[in-house]
């Protein structure tokens, strides 16, 4: 029977390890960054206009607070990590387990957004419910069209009823 | 409170269009607190543009009887499907499924309702008589003081948050970033706008309380709740005389306990609960113990975190602190309204905190004649699909979101939240500390800038203040207290990882 490497399997063990190490960093670095973003924006603004304080001075504190905060939560997610790293993957598998449902939802949204300026709100209502009704499970095409047709029709008695006139219910050609 | 201010409070909450707004708000809010996986606080900020027609009266009690309601459709749906709508559901569901699952949905729910409705009445009577003289008391506490105290709410409520606390901590600061956009009160200057016009007037709390408790919370109940194989039939919902019996004693320790710990900001609802399950722990006759479908374990939790929710009012409206995430919303709510929550607010608003305590006690009978009778047709909703929910869910808060100012960069902006809400979702983290930091966030810098204008820049006055004292040594002291746990728990995992 052939005997495992083990001095390559330590490297592997070392390099996965290492890689989880940085993942589960990310977060605290991205906090940091953003810190770091609103440090700079702030600073851009006096702290102080004589004795009494700028507009400057809380979102100097708050851009150094969140910094500090994230370069402290990448610092002890690494540590943890070390004491912690033979159940990572376990989390690993779930989330690659977890459907869709949220991406399609946000990019309902996304689509409404966009398509509201130049298809009007009722096209755009039907086509995020569309996307939220796929990502929240539905399958059945008549069941879909159903489900979009309805909101269509509550979006339109919504805007004729509630919304001003000027809310733009339908595709600018329209009129 | 004295009498004539009840008669007046009632005058005003029993008019036809608040008792209207109050009927329906409950209606709406059980309608959607029903649901399984949105919580009050989601419920709430779903709701919340329903209000922006009303009058500030009308608005805060039709926020309130939605609340309460989403409240009490959250304990049916832990009783009949074991998925609480909100956290401290949780407690009320170990006993409260038990029973719906020998057969006896009706009297859980009959139970459940009963011990909210007497601890909403006691605790709306308890917030009457105690917020007015502690509000008058808060009115004399210095800015410094305030600082202080906004700087404990807020560090508390990041303790408390389910997770890690660094984190939590990091999304109070964002949110009171994020509260700084627009143009700065004090000098006129425009602070974090990017020269886009729409955010002269800062970030609206409509989109991202959409966003971030809207849309992540209809992802997160999307991936994690499960639908239920069988839903337990409801009959006639009203209890035995033994239920009864069963229930009054736990009802008020329940309720005795709630209201105690609710008045604490950031204690939870859910903290309550679980201190009165623990406390009738010790009271249980042995023949039925908790966790065996026993009538204590639903009486006295649902007392306790609904006593609990209502007296959490107290730090918000003397203090200004809301302690929970529901608090946040509604406290955003008011201030849409021109409602400022805090020191001064009953005194210079007395005739709606009246209609408020009033519409507490009406909201609570309505809760109760609403969710008794109905019990059946509440529980014949669970048979929606959620999945056929979720697109009207989606397009009514969009629809919500861009009639607030018929704008669409407030959609866009709700998009960024709600991202921002899945990220966080994703990382395991609770999105309510940030929401308590934007509201929060400005208060705290108005009254920085106060204390530092009275004391000429010197900024020792926060620790020589009595209250900004005491509130910045019990921060060194949990900061401290929380540091020395964390470097036990290193050592003790590193001592076993070297015996190991």
């Amino acid at each position: 029977m052939r005997m495992p490497d083990m001095a390559r399997l330590s490297h592997l063990g070392r390099s996965s390890d290492s890689v989880a190490a940085l993942r589960r960093a990310t977060p605290g670095v991205a906090l940091a960054v953003m810190g770091g973003g609103v440090l700079l924006l702030a600073l851009g603004q006096p702290a102080w206009l004589g004795n009494d304080v700028g507009p400057g001075l809380m979102a100097q504190l708050l851009g150094a607070g969140i910094m500090v905060l994230g370069v402290l939560w990448a610092a002890l997610g690494t540590a943890r990590h070390t004491v912690t790293s033979k159940t990572c993957c376990s989390t690993a598998t779930s989330a690659a387990a977890r459907d869709a449902s949220g991406p399609a939802l946000l990019v309902g949204v996304l689509v409404f957004a966009v398509a509201l300026p130049w298809l009007g709100m009722v096209i755009a209502a039907g086509m995020a419910a569309t996307l939220a009704a796929i990502g929240a499970g539905e399958r059945a095409p008549r069941a879909l069209a159903l489900t979009v047709f309805g909101l269509c029709a509550l979006t339109m008695a919504i805007g004729l009823v509630l919304l001003p006139p000027t809310a733009p219910l339908w595709p600018p050609f329209m009129g | 409170m004295d009498f004539a201010a009840w008669a007046d409070g009632f005058s005003q909450a029993l008019t036809l269009q608040n008792l209207a707004l109050c009927f329906s708000g409950a209606l709406l809010g059980t309608l959607v607190g029903v649901l399984p996986g949105i919580g009050p606080a989601a419920t709430l900020a779903l709701l919340l543009p329903l209000t922006f027609a009303l009058d500030p009266a009308g608005a805060i009690i039709m926020l309130a009887a939605i609340y309460f309601g989403a409240q009490y459709g959250g304990s049916t749906t832990s009783i009949l499907l074991n998925v609480p709508g909100e956290c401290s559901g949780v407690v009320t569901a170990l006993d409260g499924h038990k029973m719906a699952l020998a057969g006896r949905a009706g009297p859980a729910i009959a139970i459940a309702s009963l011990s909210s409705l007497f601890a909403g009445l006691i605790t709306a009577v308890g917030i009457a008589t105690i917020a007015v003289p502690l509000a008058a008391l808060t009115t004399a506490i210095s800015p410094a003081g305030l600082v202080g105290m906004i700087a404990l709410g807020l560090f508390a409520a990041a303790m408390i948050s389910p997770g890690p606390a660094i984190p939590a901590l990091a999304l109070i600061l964002i949110g009171a970033a994020l509260g700084l956009v627009g143009t700065d009160l004090a000098g006129g200057m425009p602070r974090f706008t990017f020269d886009v016009p729409e955010l002269r007037d800062g970030i609206g709390f409509v989109p991202l309380v959409m966003g971030i408790f809207g849309l992540a919370e209809l992802i997160r109940a999307l991936e994690t709740g499960g639908r239920p194989e069988r839903i337990h039939l409801v009959r006639w919902p009203w209890p035995t005389r033994a239920d009864l019996r069963a229930s009054w004693a736990p009802t008020l320790r329940g309720t005795a306990i709630g209201s105690a710990l609710g008045v604490l900001p950031g204690a939870s609802t859910l903290l309550a609960a679980l201190a009165a399950r623990g406390a009738e722990a010790a009271f249980a006759p042995k023949d039925r113990p908790l966790g065996t479908g026993a009538v204590a374990g639903v009486a006295a939790p649902e007392a306790a975190n609904n006593a609990a929710a209502q007296a959490a009012l107290v730090p918000l409206l003397t203090l200004g602190l809301p302690g929970s995430p529901v608090m946040a919303v509604l406290a955003g709510a008011l201030m849409i309204h021109a409602i400022l929550p805090g020191p001064g607010f009953i005194a210079q608003n007395p005739d709606l905190f009246t209609a408020l305590m009033a519409s507490l006690i009406v909201g609570n009978i309505i809760l109760v004649v609403l969710n008794l009778p109905f019990a059946g047709v509440w529980a014949s909703l669970l048979h929606i699909p959620f999945r056929r929910l979720v697109p009207l869910i989606v397009v009514i808060s969009l629809i919500g979101v861009y009639s607030v100012q018929n704008s669409l960069f407030d959609v866009w902006l709700m998009l960024g939240f709600g991202v921002f809400g899945y990220i966080l979702l994703r990382l395991g983290l609770e999105p309510t500390p940030l929401v308590l930091g934007f509201i929060l966030g400005p208060a705290f810098e108005e009254y920085l800038r106060r204390t530092l204008l009275f004391s000429r820049g010197d900024a020792t006055v926060l620790l020589t203040d009595p209250v900004g004292a005491t509130a910045f040594g019990m921060i060194a002291a949990l900061s401290l207290w929380m540091l020395m746990r964390r470097m036990g728990a290193c050592r003790r995992a590193s001592s076993s990882g070297w015996s190991g």
